[in-house]
């Protein structure tokens, strides 16, 4: 694996010195804000509020770097019976708060004419503040680290990716998705995505798409995702969010390509 | 060309995705399973102790993240668990009935497992919950009846009367009825959760009548504590009845009805005050004592079950029959908030809902705190509205819904302070438009706390206003039980009698005559009682017990 990733760094590196082309054109930043609704089909909803930003800033020639964080607030459905009239939820808990923080790095290899192959590492920490136990650890907090990587393909109005993910709760328990993303750009501001997953995340399924109005200059983007699971229990994600893009202005398209 | 290289490099990349994906551990989405859907705890009122925990136990399925136990709903006090594998043991703990009052209350514990929501597991999802149903049934409790005696007059003699019934939870679900030993009551009205008015009839000289409510949705029999005791006219011949030697002065002077019996606290030679009883038994009256250190004051508690000897420092439970000491309190090791080291425990009366009013002293004319003191749960409380007041002196109603209390210095007669009252209704105090220094003669209130008397003298209604005054050579006074009469002991040697219905003349009752008895001694306090049927007085002094006949059918 190391070798792999290795082996792909400098290989990038020379093929951008020499072909003149760069992975990130300029350094690139962004922060966001989220927002959604978990549903759990049969059972009560959640509720998600969240911030991240990342920045893109360009290695040498082909590869370039990100370095991304996020701050997640979850209020997790306990699923409860609705009470009628005249009870008190006397120290009740309908809800399972969990806030979610984590920071990650990614080294990856981009010619935007082509596509880009990427390596990511992530540290992160979820922490109840409700009566929940993790059962990796048996406590109310638990770390994370998160291995992932990936790749893209870029055609002239499409990209396909495909991406892996470890995350590690301890050296035994750990959680392993793969992912493979249609994007489609029927303009330069829009994007469509379509996405599978499999392994843990099997039979889930996730539309998606970003807006990224000319009137608010090219500093914007609107997003909103719809994600299905269905395995044993059903669940309907739905999350909106907006994107606010510091420095260059530039379509959406070329950002993705480009710049982030 | 360009195509077929194109998708040449999108297989790559598909088959490095694949190649990955084998390090998956193929969890799945949790599922939560309990072994019961629903637990039940049931006390048998408001005031029994709070029922023993019950675990269930649940399972979650190998894709669990996480688990949470949550609980809502008003009969859960809280949750706790243990996990263990994939398996977690609940134990659910009910809250206590005290906290909860009558009623049905429920609640649901659920057992969440969550998942990964995206792949580097930032995101959680909820999968389905094992719910556990939890209900809880409180009945209501009946605490007290008040007045707890009853009357039985007329041809077959019987009791009827109205009475305040006191406890918990009478809101709490329909009251059908009320009943005496299961004699439903002519009528009743529920005023308040804790507190109904009902009439009573046709009952017989005996009992104890246990007081209950009927109330078909209760979860449960309501428990009662409350019993009525019928009493035939008492019979009593005129009479003095003297202390034995050594006794200096008398406090306190109460008429145990249900016993036929006196008591009095009372000052002897040795410096240890008594408790003084006279129980009446075939025509005569048998003296018998106990030296209580301290005693300041004497009352029966709300059922008469007990009598509360208040001392200086301690607050005692006697047996009101043989005397004997049932338990004591003292403020340490149960302090009474804020009690001067200097002060002192001065005065108490009972109220209907099972507290004591007990007033504090202290040399001077400085306000000191007044409290109340639950024999339910022993302990000298201050609720928010109790006041501080300056060597405050008690008087409660024959039904104990309302306390009176008289402060102040006897010495002063300017800028006199506010008299206040405790109301068992509301449980709380409240200052009265009435601005008096108190006297001697401790405030004195009718069986249902129609009337008021203050200083022995003012008279007022139950919500003080002024009515008229009696005698300023008045040394102790009783009011009927029906309100209409007032009787005076006056400094002449004579009881004198006082129709309150006819209003007063230039702002004076007039007396309706008087009757002479013989002195009670008039050195110090002197006290006056009257019995429930409102046809004997009794009244102590420095020197001895007289009893005489109240006059009769001179108010009607």
């Amino acid at each position: 694996m190391r070798r792999l990733i290795l082996a792909g760094l400098l290989w990038g590196y020379a093929a951008g010195v020499l072909a003149g082309t760069e992975a990130v054109k300029s350094v690139h930043y962004q922060i966001g804000y989220q927002s959604g609704d978990i549903n759990t089909v049969g059972g009560s909803d959640s509720k998600v509020n969240a911030v991240d930003g990342s920045i893109t800033l360009p290695v040498a020639g082909l590869v370039g770097a990100s370095i991304s964080g996020f701050y997640d607030h979850y209020d997790l459905a306990s699923n409860f019976a609705s009470f009628g009239s005249g009870l008190n939820l006397a120290s009740s808990l309908p809800y399972c708060t969990v806030i979610d923080k984590g920071l990650s790095a990614g080294l990856f290899v981009r010619d935007p004419s082509v596509g880009r192959i990427m390596a990511g590492y992530g540290g992160g920490q979820a922490m109840s503040h409700c009566q929940t136990t993790f059962l990796a650890t048996g406590g109310p907090k638990l770390d994370m680290r998160d291995y992932t990587a990936g790749a893209e393909y870029y055609f002239p109005r499409f990209t396909l990716g495909v991406s892996w993910d470890e995350t590690r709760f301890t050296s035994l328990d750990r959680f392993t998705s793969d992912r493979i993303t249609g994007s489609w750009y029927p303009t330069d501001i829009l994007r469509v995505d379509l996405s599978a997953y499999g392994q843990d995340l099997k039979n889930t399924y996730g539309f998606g798409m970003e807006y990224q109005p000319e009137f608010f200059g090219n500093s914007s983007g609107l997003w909103f995702s719809y994600t299905r699971r269905h395995q044993t229990v059903t669940n309907n994600i739905i999350l909106v969010g907006i994107r606010y893009y510091f420095g260059k202005r530039v379509d959406l398209i070329e950002r993705d390509r480009e710049y982030r | 060309m360009r195509f077929a290289v194109r998708l040449t490099r999108i297989i790559a990349l598909a088959c490095l995705a694949g190649s990955l994906s084998a390090c998956g551990s193929g969890n799945q989405q949790p599922v939560a399973s309990a072994s019961t859907g629903s637990i039940s705890f049931s006390a048998q009122s408001p005031d029994a102790p709070t029922p023993a925990a019950q675990t269930f136990t649940a399972s979650v399925s190998p894709g669990t993240v996480s688990v949470a136990v949550l609980h809502g709903g008003s009969a859960i006090a809280g949750a706790t668990y243990v996990l263990s594998g994939n398996t977690v043991q609940v134990t659910v703990d009910p809250a206590s009935p005290g906290t909860l009052g009558a009623g049905n209350f429920s609640g649901t514990v659920s057992v969440t497992g969550y998942s990964c929501g995206n792949p580097s597991c930032s995101q959680l999802v909820s999968g389905n919950s094992a719910l556990v149903n939890v209900s809880y049934g409180i009945p209501p409790i009946v605490r007290y009846v008040s007045p707890y005696i009853g009357v039985a007059t007329g041809s077959p003699a019987a009791a009827s009367g109205t009475v305040i019934i006191r406890g918990r939870g009478f809101d709490a679900f329909p009251v059908q009825n009320v009943t005496f030993n299961g004699t439903p009551a002519p009528s009743f009205s529920v005023v308040s959760d804790t507190e109904i008015q009902a009439s009573y009839a046709g009952l017989a000289a005996g009992g104890p009548y246990t007081v209950t409510i009927v109330a078909p949705g209760s979860p449960g029999a309501v428990f009662s504590e409350a019993a009525l005791q019928v009493v035939p006219v008492p019979n009593y011949a005129a009479t003095t009845l003297q202390y034995p030697a050594g006794v200096t002065g008398m406090n306190q002077l109460l008429y145990d009805a249900g016993r036929q019996a006196l008591l009095l606290a009372v000052s002897t030679t040795s410096g240890t005050p008594e408790v003084l009883r006279y129980a009446y038994s075939t025509g005569s009256w048998q003296q018998s004592s106990v030296p209580v250190a301290g005693l300041a004051d004497i009352s029966l508690s709300t059922q008469g079950n007990e009598l509360l000897a208040l001392s200086q420092q301690a607050l005692s439970e006697l047996d009101p029959a043989a005397l004997t000491l049932l338990s004591s309190y003292t403020p340490n090791p149960a302090p009474a908030p804020g009690l001067p080291a200097n002060a002192y425990f001065k005065n108490l009366v009972v109220a209907n809902d099972g507290n004591a009013v007990v007033t504090t002293g202290i040399a001077g004319s400085t306000v000191t705190p007044v409290y109340l003191f639950s024999a339910r749960s022993p302990a000298f409380t201050q609720p928010s509205t109790a006041p501080s007041l300056d060597n405050a002196t008690p008087g409660a109603s024959a039904d104990g819904s309302l306390v009176t209390l008289a402060e102040g210095d006897p010495s002063l007669a300017s800028n006199p302070p506010a008299a206040y009252e405790y109301t068992a209704a509301s449980e709380s105090f409240s200052a009265t438009t009435t601005l008096i220094n108190q006297n001697q003669i401790a405030p004195v209130l009718d069986r249902s706390a129609v009337h008021v008397v203050l200083n022995g003298t003012s008279v007022y209604n139950n919500a003080f206003n002024y009515l008229g005054s009696l005698p300023g050579t008045t040394l102790a006074v009783a009011l009927s039980p029906d309100s209409n009469c007032a009787y005076t002991y006056d400094s002449s040697g004579q009881i004198l009698t006082f129709n309150l219905n006819a209003g007063a003349s230039g702002g004076s009752f007039v007396s309706l005559g008087g009757t002479p008895v013989s002195s009670p001694g008039t050195a110090g306090l002197v006290k006056m009682v009257i019995s429930p049927d409102g046809g004997t007085l009794f009244l102590a002094g420095s020197s001895q017990i007289v009893v005489a006949a109240a006059p009769l059918n001179l108010c009607n």
